[in-house]
């Protein structure tokens, strides 16, 4: 049996996962245990349907590799922002349009790629995308979107 | 070979056929967004900016092209203008299997146990590990 109990210090065994009626029935203590005790809650319905409870400062951690690298295009009458990343840009009369333009095709990319997450997954050209969709949601929802995006990146561009 | 255009982009999309997505506010204005389904499973996203001005920066047509449109040339994209037909797109790498697989030992064991491939195929990987452990768990046959 899978399932572990909740001590009163909301710690629980870490390597086993919880059944889902546990998960509701005890919902604050193991969100507690994701949140404040910042360790994933494994969360288990039925046979092999299985699910993470992970604080959003873990999970930014984990996805803190996946760095975005918007390079600057400038024409004679418009600025534009390419981020390799995701396939998209911004455009704009300028810099800071160009920036605003990017951060909303962005969200609107990522609306989009979750309210069809089960086809973007398994699109050749879209799966690899996940992780940064991902961490872009996580940013927007934080409010730190344009300092994610526009972050100076720790590892370079490919050239 | 030709400046390109906005206008051109969007025409392209029409002939290509692309899905339009409407016009959404952005940093330049209104943009036309477009999206396509290829029977591969790739899906293609664009979008072009309102008015005939040309498309100046030539990196930004180039990632466009190949990175939005995923054309292999540059000719492919005036072909289609000329021709009012869509473009023929290779066909994307076959990307490895996905979804629940079974361990190759539990495989092997059924198979040694002489389960047909064909039934272990229909199987999920619980219901394979299940019937393996009760082949197991069975008594051996007494000896003739």
């Amino acid at each position: 049996m899978l399932d572990t109990s909740v001590r009163s210090d909301h710690y629980v065994h870490m390597s086993h996962s919880v059944s889902a009626t546990n998960a509701r029935r005890q919902w604050s203590s193991f969100f507690s245990r994701a949140v404040h005790d910042r360790w994933p809650v494994l969360i288990e319905r039925g046979r092999g349907e299985r699910g993470l409870l992970i604080g959003s400062d873990e999970l930014e951690l984990v996805l803190s590799p996946y760095e975005f690298h918007p390079e600057v295009l400038f024409e004679a009458d418009a600025v534009s922002i390419w981020l390799p990343e995701l396939a998209l840009y911004g455009r704009g009369a300028s810099f800071d349009d160009a920036q605003s333009d990017l951060v909303e095709e962005v969200r609107e990319y990522v609306d989009e790629y979750m309210g069809d997450a089960g086809r973007y997954l398994r699109a050749p050209n879209r799966a690899d995308h996940f992780p940064y969709v991902l961490r872009a949601f996580v940013a927007d929802s934080a409010g730190s979107l344009p300092d994610v995006l526009f972050a100076e990146p720790h590892v370079p561009v490919e050239a | 070979m030709p400046q390109p255009r906005w206008s051109d982009l969007r025409r392209f999309c029409e002939i290509d056929g692309w899905e339009a997505r409407g016009r959404t506010r952005g940093g330049a204005g209104d943009h036309f967004r477009y999206r396509k389904f290829l029977p591969d499973g790739r899906i293609l996203r664009t979008k072009a900016s309102p008015g005939n001005d040309e498309l100046a920066d030539a990196r930004l047509w180039r990632h466009i092209l190949r990175d939005q449109l995923e054309l292999e040339s540059e000719d492919q994209f005036w072909e289609a203008l000329r021709s009012g037909r869509s473009v023929l797109r290779a066909a994307a790498e076959p990307s490895p299997p996905t979804g629940p697989s079974i361990p190759t030992w539990v495989v092997s064991g059924l198979l040694g146990a002489g389960i047909a491939e064909a039934d272990i195929r229909a199987m999920t990987p619980e219901e394979a590990q299940a019937r393996l452990e009760e082949l197991w768990s069975r008594p051996p046959e007494p000896a003739s």
